[in-house]
């Protein structure tokens, strides 16, 4: 007999996911179905199109999340179904919460909902043996940009975050502006190799000031520097933007860290996927003597088996969810009091 | 009726939004218009802050849409903060149904509201905002139907950013 098994559900932005994942975190399957080709041409996520997509792709995607586990749709031999509550999209999250309720139901089996924030924060664990704790989890994506200190599973501190645009929304305006596509984080980052991060000053907007983050206004100089002389090399002006990015978020992360103690730092969210955040977070951690967890570029982007991690701690602390839990667009992290 | 105005920081154009605010009823859409980094999102954090919003107003643009709760004052009980930066037409702001979110006591401000002007309601206050000549200079344009906002009203509340 194996390990009891949890299949998971994540749709609630532009990635329709599905994953089975044993109780010691093993990741038996993980599908993700990106929809990146069909919101290209807007430059960012259209929600009436996501939902469409959601409803497309939900039944082939677990389907085949549950067959590379060996099973099957009437025997999925799993144990319980988690799936992403929130927050995100509306129409997206509804799609994989009524697929996932009518799933339990009908294996007659528990099902509980998920904090897709709390997801990123357990997608080290999938991976790292042993992220000891407390830790700083540096949370960067396109709706969020976040410093929480993680001092157990499930117990989250709040220590400070954007206060106005996200780092992610910052990457993919910035690119729409240039002219670069969607998404804007793997455009950018691959252009800026090219570039000297160094040929323009772009403002860390309060670098040396806490723990929260601004990047409206270096959205705004990139704009300004571009419109003023249109004859910059856009590899050097990305190349600059992202070192200003990383530069901030690297500099608040430790900070973060001496702070609150932490014995390492772990970065989640899409953002974290950046290769010059990922080797500037990684010499920062080593130069304070901690480790830092860089989860692989599958583990900080959406996918569903960091829900399933999630859904296995919040099944054991709390057990099952009522069929009646509802899609919450703005669900809130539960913190404790910083 | 159109006012044009000038601020010369980010501070200002918050403070502009928060005056802006004292001059909303229930029911009001405040259609935000403006280039990347003119200044939208500022000005939506200073009208949140005129309505009595304690809760920190951040860009929409990742879920469309944020309700906050004001206080209160003059009636208005509801901000409606939203972004249709990545909507693709019309119709799909109609589903957001923004009008009917705000009929029950609620204030909306709307950024890239030009994509679709026609979908947010009668009660529209449009404000555009366009880069001066500085670096942190704004032009701002207010264009408000005067059956909502007093003539007089309106320009007394906004002389401080009267553009010369």
């Amino acid at each position: 007999m194996s390990a009891p098994r949890i299949l998971a559900i994540e749709t609630s932005c532009d990635e329709t996911a599905a994953a089975v994942v044993d109780e010691s975190l093993h990741v038996i399957s993980s599908v993700v179905s990106s929809q990146i080709d069909l919101h290209a041409h807007f430059g960012g996520v259209v929600p009436e199109i996501a939902g469409r997509a959601h409803v497309e792709l939900l039944e082939p995607v677990v389907a085949q999340a549950i067959s590379e586990a060996g099973g099957s749709m009437t025997d999925p031999r799993i144990e319980a179904v988690a799936v992403t509550n929130g927050p995100g999209l509306i129409g997206s999250l509804l799609v994989g919460l009524s697929g996932a309720k009518a799933m339990a139901m009908a294996w007659g089996v528990p099902f509980v909902g998920v904090n897709h924030l709390e997801g990123h924060l357990f997608a080290a664990q999938l991976e790292a043996d042993g992220v000891p704790f407390p830790h700083v989890t540096l949370l960067v994506s396109g709706g969020h940009t976040m410093l929480i200190a993680v001092d157990a599973p499930g117990h989250y501190r709040l220590l400070g975050s954007t206060i106005d645009d996200a780092a992610g929304e910052a990457y993919d305006k910035v690119a729409r502006y240039l002219g670069l596509g969607y998404p804007g984080g793997p455009a950018i980052d691959r252009l800026a190799r090219q570039g000297d991060p160094e040929a323009l000053r772009f403002p860390r907007a309060m670098k040396d000031d806490g723990l929260d983050f601004s990047f409206s206004g270096l959205k705004t100089a990139v704009v300004r520097a571009v419109d003023k002389n249109p004859d910059l090399d856009i590899a050097d002006v990305v190349a600059s933007f992202q070192a200003a990015v990383v530069d901030v978020l690297v500099t608040k992360s430790m900070r973060a860290v001496a702070m609150s103690g932490a014995k390492a730092l772990v970065l989640g969210g899409g953002v974290a996927a950046n290769s010059s955040l990922r080797a500037a977070a990684t010499v920062a951690a080593e130069e304070s003597g901690i480790p830092c967890a860089l989860p692989s570029m599958a583990m900080c982007t959406d996918n569903a088996a960091m829900i399933a991690a999630a859904g296995w701690y919040r099944l054991r602390a709390e057990g099952g969810a009522e069929l009646s839990l509802a899609a919450d667009p703005s669900l809130a992290l539960r913190m404790e009091v910083a | 009726m159109t006012v044009e105005l000038r601020t010369s920081s980010v501070d200002e154009t918050r403070c502009f939004g928060e005056t802006l605010a004292g001059l909303l009823s229930p029911g009001a859409v405040v259609v935000l218009i403006g280039d990347l980094g003119a200044g939208k999102t500022a000005c939506t954090q200073g009208i949140a802050r005129g309505l009595g919003v304690e809760d920190r107003v951040t860009s929409p643009t990742f879920t469309m849409m944020a309700t906050h709760r004001a206080d209160g004052r003059r009636g208005i009980s509801s901000f409606l903060h939203a972004d249709l930066y990545r909507v693709g037409s019309g119709v799909e702001a109609d589903d957001l149904a923004i009008a009917e979110l705000v009929e029950d006591g609620g204030v909306a401000a709307v950024e890239w509201g030009d994509i679709a002007p026609d979908v947010l309601g009668r009660h529209r206050v449009m404000v555009s905002l366009r880069f001066g000549d500085g670096d942190d200079e704004r032009l701002i344009t207010v264009d408000a139907d005067e059956a909502m906002i007093d003539q007089a009203e309106l320009d007394s509340a906004l002389a401080p950013w009267r553009a010369s």
